[in-house]
């Protein structure tokens, strides 16, 4: 696929990541990195590394167990497992840096993809040890070295952990994203809570 | 993957707490745009920001029943916009743009035909900020601003927002004018502005115009419920931001009738009502008046009196005056019946009346337990009426005023009633609000001559300002009373 369509597939992905969160109801303030308000919210700098880099959505949850909790979101329209792997191992360490970097808009870590991945380590992608692998991948950028066995002694392993608690993967299909609470009963609800002084 | 094991710590609070501030930052940005566009709306921000479903402001007015949404959109791109506006269906909605909403003209044309399908306005600073600066030049486009952003629709940009502007200036002056073509024209693209009900609101202000301007309405060229300004327009226009512009009242209250303006529910005295009623003190004709004897008033502003709309009549505060004006003497307040008022204060007051020209034809007063009433004949006053001279100057002390007759400036007869403090006409008669507050002022003693006097030059000098700016065009009222009714009290 060609950059700028895979650019325009992925732009338009995470604006359909961030209209599935906000079908939860569990969103209060979201935005996108393509957006006036997303973009400086959601680019950080590797910390050996002149690029930046960035998430695709970011926000604040909100209701029991996540009130103004923040986000950020890595939105990966794929039909196939594709490099998904290999993306999701920067993807943790972009998690590691952003933590290190602004821990405060770094609340909750969510991979969000059509298509599943590395089905046979499944249940492994959100451990400490995935995470540890992933900035060992990018540890020219994250630890400005090459050295593997360096790389290990300069890991902070309180972060791995904080980062590895924070994950979240979800899984998408167009089906699953008309599988939602209507607009009308969504603006329904709105003015129930209006009502009731709740938001 | 579900459930959360972060431990909010300090630093994390301090993270949201930027997110926060900076999201705050943002709406207080648009709050102060709306405000500016609409002093009078009322704006309720919500948690939310940026949300699909749910708006970031909840704005709502005085006196209407709906409150309008408003969503701020970070994210400009026309399809995008074309597309939120099916998550958000029949709650006809603004959509504040933090980007500019100016786009292709491709994308740009789907997402004005969808927004104005739906009810649905779409802006930006840009836009607003080009309302703000027209509307520094005229009052009356604070009108077009506030309208808009009630019901307004499509896509207003920078460049749309001036010909909106434009447009509703157009209308105002055509109509003003009553220019035929130009005022159709402008009629005809309003529509495509607003939605139906602003629209008929705008149209009713501009064929009110076009009656001001001395055309039938029924030559008005463009369809309107109605052939007068209805409560709900006139409703909209009291509730603006000062609009400034006695001509633009006298001409809207050409056809404007006491009782419709009394109906109204308005909560407050707006400036505008200011301006409408002494714009058209001698338009308005009420046929009673009760003086309610006053402590000091606290006046808002800087005006030395003071209209508001108050329990079925319209009221005239001074600060040491309250007056009452209603469309029939049915409505005067009950109050307790004195025995009148001592004959020499009365004089005294009718002598004032004398100098401003208002002849009393009739004064009934009782003296130990008799009754006089003394009457001139013509146009003469009983002042000059050698008996009835001869009569008072046998009265003794006890001597207690109760009714005295006058006659207006248009040949009609008023009472003047001492025991309850009410002034009020005969028969269907009717009398301008000036002249009856002014009378009222001048004949009960219990209010300072100076506040007569005052309120006499106001009105004075405000008819001469309405006069200049209008051009004279006087509507005769015919006496309607028969004049033996002066024999029943």
């Amino acid at each position: 696929m060609p950059g700028e369509e895979l650019h325009v597939r992925g732009a338009d992905h995470a604006r359909r990541a961030r209209l599935w969160l906000d079908y939860t109801t569990r969103v209060r303030a979201s935005w996108l990195v393509t957006d006036q308000f997303g973009g400086d919210r959601l680019t950080f700098s590797w910390p050996f590394d002149d690029e930046n880099f960035s998430f695709d959505l970011g926000g604040i949850l909100r209701g029991e167990g996540l009130e103004h909790q923040s986000f950020l979101a890595e939105v990966k329209g794929y039909s196939t497992p594709a490099d998904q792997g290999s993306h999701y191992l920067s993807y943790l360490a972009k998690c590691y840096v952003a933590l290190g970097e602004h821990p405060g808009n770094a609340q909750n870590f969510m991979w969000i993809t059509w298509c599943p991945f590395n089905v046979t380590s499944w249940n492994e992608l959100c451990s400490p040890a995935k995470v540890r692998e992933g900035v060992l991948h990018e540890r020219v950028r994250v630890l400005g070295t090459e050295d593997h066995d360096k790389s290990e002694t300069l890991i902070n392993d309180s972060r791995i952990k904080d980062v590895a608690d924070r994950l979240w993967l979800i899984v998408l299909s167009e089906r699953q994203e008309k599988l939602v609470i209507s607009p009308e009963e969504l603006g329904e609800l709105e003015r129930i809570r209006r009502r009731r002084g709740q938001s | 993957m579900t459930g959360h094991r972060v431990s909010a710590d300090t630093e994390g609070y301090a993270g949201i707490a930027d997110l926060t501030r900076s999201i705050s930052s943002v709406k207080d940005e648009v709050i102060n745009r709306v405000r500016a566009l609409d002093a009078r709306v009322r704006i309720r921000s919500t948690d939310y920001f940026n949300n699909t479903f749910v708006p970031d402001l909840v704005l709502s007015w005085p006196g209407e029943e709906r409150p309008r949404e408003l969503f701020i959109r970070a994210d400009t791109n026309p399809e995008h916009l074309a597309e939120d506006i099916g998550f958000v269906p029949d709650r006809q909605p603004i959509f504040f743009g933090l980007g500019s909403v100016s786009a292709s003209a491709e994308h740009n044309s789907l997402v004005s035909s969808e927004a104005q399908d739906h009810g649905v306005l779409i802006t930006d600073a840009a836009g607003a900020d080009e309302f703000l600066d027209r509307r520094r030049q005229s009052d009356l486009l604070g009108l077009a601003s506030a309208a808009v952003l009630q019901g307004g629709r499509g896509v207003v940009d920078r460049g749309e927002a001036a010909d909106t502007a434009t447009l509703f200036e157009d209308g105002f002056e055509s109509a003003k004018r009553g220019d035929p073509e130009r005022t159709a024209s402008a009629a005809d693209r309003i529509a495509g502005v607003l939605d139906p009900d602003r629209t008929d609101r705008l149209l009713q202000v501009l064929q009110a115009l076009w009656v001001g301007s001395g055309q039938p309405a029924s030559l008005f060229p463009a369809a309107v419920k109605q052939d007068h300004l209805d409560s709900s327009a006139l409703l909209f226009l009291l509730e603006q931001e000062w609009i400034r512009d006695t001509l633009f009242w006298r001409n809207l209250a050409y056809s404007l009738k006491f009782d419709q303006l009394v109906s109204l529910d308005l909560s407050e005295p707006t400036e505008n009502l200011q301006e409408l009623i002494w714009a058209n003190t001698d338009r308005l004709k009420a046929r009673a008046c009760a003086a309610v004897t006053s402590e000091a008033n606290d006046l808002p502003g800087k005006r030395f009196a003071y209209f508001t709309i108050e329990d079925g009549g319209l009221a005239f505060r001074t600060r040491r005056a309250l007056l009452r004006l209603y469309s029939s003497a049915d409505q005067l307040p009950e109050t307790e019946k004195s025995t009148g008022v001592p004959l020499e204060h009365v004089l005294q007051r009718l002598r004032l009346l004398m100098r401003d020209r208002t002849p009393v034809r009739t004064i009934e007063f009782v003296e130990e337990g008799r009754k006089w009433t003394c009457e001139s004949e013509g146009d003469r006053d009983v002042f000059s009426d050698d008996d009835f001279m001869q009569v008072i100057s046998t009265a003794g002390p006890n001597a207690q005023v109760r009714r005295v007759a006058v006659r207006s400036t248009e040949g009609n007869f008023l009472k003047l009633n001492f025991a309850n403090r009410s002034v009020t006409g005969y028969g269907s008669s009717r009398f301008e609000i000036a002249q009856l507050v002014t009378l009222a002022l001048f004949a009960f003693p219990e209010f300072p001559p100076e506040e007569a006097k005052t309120a006499g030059e106001a009105f004075a000098n405000m008819r001469v300002h309405a006069e200049q700016v209008g051009g004279v065009r006087r509507v005769v009222a015919l006496s309607e009373e028969n004049s033996h009714e002066i024999d029943r009290w």
